[in-house]
């Protein structure tokens, strides 16, 4: 009997073992199935029994803040400036996820960011998250949002010396109170539902940032960077050109705006930057070649992904120098190449050339805190250099002049130096142009950088991105 | 013994010398379990409130002295038991009591009460039956007093049907599940009737395939059983009682007669029986399902919700847990009384769970331990049979809520929320402790 008690004793370490075999399975490599599972409520139960942290702007308005939910969970999102904000903010749902700044920021929202000593995590109680200070200003964004009014495009504002971005407008947009509703129907079926399909199929795109994912030809706004790269590679402001109605190049042709194309004679760089030019530029980009042109549009962050602490940025682009032929490279030169950019690639060309050749790593997240105490402060920090000094200056100065007399007068602000650069971007056959407008201001000690495209305006950078532009720069120097 | 009192003398004699005496171990041994009630206190406090409430020190600080009460009886009047089961179940019922403070306080209210009862219990049972071996001469008649509870249910009025399944008894406001009782009493019955008829069923019986297989008026006591079993599971819907019942009769009969073929015989006609059930019943075809297939999205949120919610809390739990009250454990449907090792899983992590299971396994070692002490067949067999009660309900449980097995509703031992259950294995181990007193004379 006694050898069958010891036998017996083995089956129980035998079940034992097969207990803990089959725990490890689920506990450890299993895991992750389980969690994702659809009918697993716990992340939802948990993220939406935390009081979330309020994301409050520059000037201290709150533009999202948890109220107690009156669906199932606990909590939900409100949204005080509702579509003004809710391409920055995005919004936080339990049915269709997480954008904008509540997805970039979600752990610290939820209080799990910064991460803390583990006897605060051991007495913290769960339920509360921090509050994200942003640097945008509702100031700038409802200049921004007045001055575009109901037309599609985009406007940015950032500060050129610390990165921060001061404005991110888009339109169309959305109403994100509708879009993280609880409320149901007569059937039981969530409100939100037909809301999020009504915007996820509409032509128009509402939920799309245009200021970071929508991706255009920069027409003559371009031309900034064809100065800067001519001027880097050794073509001085002073270089001239006899620029004619129609440049012959590569067996085609590069032709300036008018009807016929207007016939410039023997310019420099400055009348070229600010009357905009084609075939000043097409001969100075064929001149410097392919090489020096990418390599410096490159520099600006074309072609990389963007350090943003926001999660939906497309990456602009433009042709490898061996993949443009001759006339390719000339039209690049004037803007119209196979180039595409989104507004906040322009924005960031401007913030160099405003900062002297330093471009900053942008940045939408002032400070992260919990109640008055900060947990976690933005420092400021240059990303990239792709001009000197010396050239940034230069084009600043052809910049000012495109404003004082150029193409962009009606940017112009009495009292306050404005540079800039209009642009006017050629879609296709029969397709109304974007307008473009890039401005810096003051020009002598630069406090913004504002870039402008409505879509398809019809009008010319000038005329209709410029207005806008000054409508912004107003707001962003009070 | 001498020897190593006198080398550290200072410290004490006899009774009270701290290295070789069983009693002190004992002591020891209960204090380092009670802090796992003690640290359970402050973390739930501290996840809740943010900080500690002293008044909760009461679950553990009771707790504690209820099982220190039990150490100084057996210290002063029992000294000879062994001293592992104390801890050990000490231990067990300390993770309960935290577990139910976490949950529901209400409950952990009662569980404290009853924890109480069943030490006194324990002590009562200890304190009178000073010598186990005259139980043999009542096994007919503890045989059909188990017999009687079992089947108390299905008179009228005082028999309920709880949750489908035809269990409980109520008298007024009190209930009570008499097969947590009846399974002890049982377990007397087959140790005493085996320890006697022993050579009996090994005696004749022919070869097929290198077993030997027994003679058919000789498979008599299995049938029984076997017919047994299947009334409970058939009358009263009791799938894990009737699977323990069986369980243990299996493990005994093989330790008393060596024959695997009996347990060979035994697995055959139990698996016979549940296909029969499985197509006649309803309800057994349901758990299958749920364990064949828990995730299944058409089920998930009616038969399967419980077994997928609690795969989901293992799931959450991970290695190292979230933490005492950090997770989501009152998701799960009746997480206080079957599912309460789920609530461990996710709270205290794959280590938790893992210790836990490591726990039953040291009360199952030492049950076997006792049993191998022992002089005579019956308290051999009678510590095989209470052993492999705490093993095996421990393990159809556990393996149940992580669908290792399927799921029949049964308490874990010491840890679920449940007085019968409670006072029956407060008995069971009084039991053991009993036998064990005989092995120590020996020794």
């Amino acid at each position: 009997m006694r050898k069958n008690v010891r036998k017996l004793g083995i089956f129980f370490i035998i079940l034992t073992l097969a207990l803990f075999f089959n725990l490890s399975y689920i506990q450890v490599f299993g895991q992750q199935s389980l969690r994702d599972n659809q009918a697993n409520t716990r992340r939802l139960r948990e993220e939406y029994g935390i009081d979330r942290g309020r994301i409050i702007t520059a000037d201290g308005e709150v533009a999202a803040e948890s109220v107690e939910s009156e669906g199932a969970l606990v909590y939900q999102r409100f949204y005080p400036l509702s579509w003004l904000l809710c391409h920055v903010v995005g919004y936080d749902s339990p049915q269709f996820g997480r954008s904008g700044l509540e997805q970039e920021y979600n752990e610290y929202l939820l209080g799990r960011l910064p991460s803390q000593g583990w006897v605060e995590q051991l007495t913290r109680i769960r339920e509360e998250g921090f509050d994200l200070y942003t640097t945008v200003d509702t100031g700038v964004q409802r200049a921004a949002a007045e001055a575009l009014g109901e037309r599609k495009g985009a406007v940015m504002a950032i500060n050129p010396k610390t990165g921060a971005v001061l404005a991110m407008y888009s339109w169309p947009n959305f109403d994100p109170n509708a879009l993280v509703s609880q409320e149901t129907d007569a059937e039981g079926g969530l409100v939100a539902e037909t809301v999020m399909q009504s915007y996820a199929r509409s032509s128009s795109s509402p939920l799309l940032n245009r200021c970071s994912m929508g991706l255009y030809p920069p027409g003559s706004s371009f031309k900034v960077v064809t100065s800067s790269a001519g001027i880097t590679s050794g073509f001085p402001v002073s270089t001239e050109y006899a620029c004619p109605g129609i440049w012959e190049v590569g067996g085609s042709r590069v032709v300036n705006y008018g009807s016929p194309p207007k016939d410039f004679g023997v310019i420099d760089m400055d009348t070229a930057l600010t009357l905009s030019v084609n075939t000043y530029f097409a001969q100075l980009a064929v001149d410097m070649g392919g090489e020096a042109l990418v390599g410096c549009t490159r520099g600006f962050g074309v072609n990389q992904s963007i350090p943003i602490d926001y999660p939906s940025v497309a990456v602009s682009s433009i042709p490898g120098p061996g993949e443009m032929d001759l006339v390719e490279l000339a039209w690049t030169g004037a803007g119209q190449g196979q180039l595409l950019f989104t507004p906040l690639q322009l924005g960031l060309i401007g913030c160099g050339i405003a900062n002297g050749g330093r471009v900053m790593r942008l940045h939408l997240m002032k400070d992260i805190r919990n109640g008055d105490e900060i947990l976690n402060r933005y420092e400021s920090e240059v990303w990239t250099e792709p001009i000197s000094s010396e050239t940034a200056s230069q084009v600043l100065e052809m910049m000012k002049d495109v404003v004082a007399s150029g193409t962009g007068t009606q940017a112009a602000i009495p009292g306050v130096t404005v540079a800039g650069k209009t642009g006017t971007a050629e879609v296709g056959e029969g397709m109304p142009n974007h307008a473009w407008f890039l401005g810096i201001a003051p020009a002598e000690n630069p406090q913004v950088v504002v870039a402008v495209i409505v879509e398809n305006s019809g009008g010319g950078g000038g005329s209709v991105a410029a207005p806008i532009a000054r409508e912004v720069i107003e707001a962003a120097l009070e | 013994m001498g020897s190593v009192g006198a080398a550290c003398g200072h410290v004490g004699e006899g009774a009270f010398n701290l290295r070789s005496s069983p009693r002190n171990k004992e002591l020891l041994l209960l204090l380092l379990a009670s802090t796992l009630a003690f640290v359970g206190w402050v973390s739930v406090d501290l996840a809740r409130e943010g900080r500690v409430q002293a008044g909760d020190a009461v679950y553990p600080a009771v707790l504690t002295a209820f099982f220190i009460a039990a150490h100084l009886f057996l210290r002063f009047l029992r000294s000879d038991v062994d001293y592992l089961l104390l801890p050990l179940t000490a231990a067990l019922c300390f993770v309960g009591i935290t577990f139910l403070f976490r949950l529901d306080r209400h409950m952990a209210n009662l569980q404290m009460i009853w924890m109480g009862v069943g030490v006194a219990a324990m002590t009562v049972l200890l304190a009178f039956l000073k010598d186990y071996k005259i139980l043999q001469r009542y096994r007919y008649t503890l045989a059909v007093a188990g017999l009687l509870l079992l089947l108390s249910t299905m008179l009228p009025v005082i028999g309920q049907e709880v949750n489908g399944s035809r269990l409980w008894l109520v008298l007024g406001p009190l209930r009570f599940q008499p097969s947590e009782l009846a399974k002890i009493l049982l377990a007397v019955f087959f140790a005493a009737y085996l320890a006697e008829k022993k050579e009996l069923l090994v005696s004749a019986g022919r070869s097929f395939v290198g077993l030997r297989f027994p003679r058919l008026k000789d498979l008599g006591p299995l049938l029984t059983m076997w017919a047994l079993s299947l009334l409970l599971l058939i009358f009263q819907k009791d799938l894990g009682s009737s699977l323990l019942f069986f369980g243990i009769f299996l493990a005994m009969l093989y330790v008393a007669t060596s024959r695997v073929s009996f347990v060979v015989v035994g697995l055959i006609l139990f698996i016979m029986g549940a296909m029969v059930t499985f197509f006649i019943f309803g309800h057994v075809q349901e758990r299958v399902t749920v364990w064949v297939d828990p995730l299944n999205p058409e089920t998930i949120d009616e038969e399967s919700y419980q077994m997928a919610q609690s795969l989901f809390a293992f799931a959450e739990g991970g290695l190292t847990g979230e933490g005492l009250a950090r997770g989501y454990p009152e998701i799960i449907p009746f997480v206080e009384t079957d599912f309460i090792f789920a609530a461990i899983g996710e709270e205290l992590g794959l280590f938790g769970a893992a210790a836990c299971i490591l726990l039953y396994l040291m009360l199952a070692a030492r049950g076997l331990y006792i049993a191998l002490r022992s002089r005579i067949g019956f308290g051999l067999l009678l510590a095989v049979g209470l052993t492999t009660i705490i093993a095996l309900q421990s393990f159809i449980i556990m393996g149940g809520v992580t669908r290792l097995v399927p799921l029949t509703g049964i308490t874990l031992p010491f840890v679920s929320y449940g007085g019968s259950s409670l006072f029956s294995n407060f008995l069971l181990i009084g039991l053991l402790l009993c036998i064990s007193r005989e092995g120590e004379e020996v020794a």
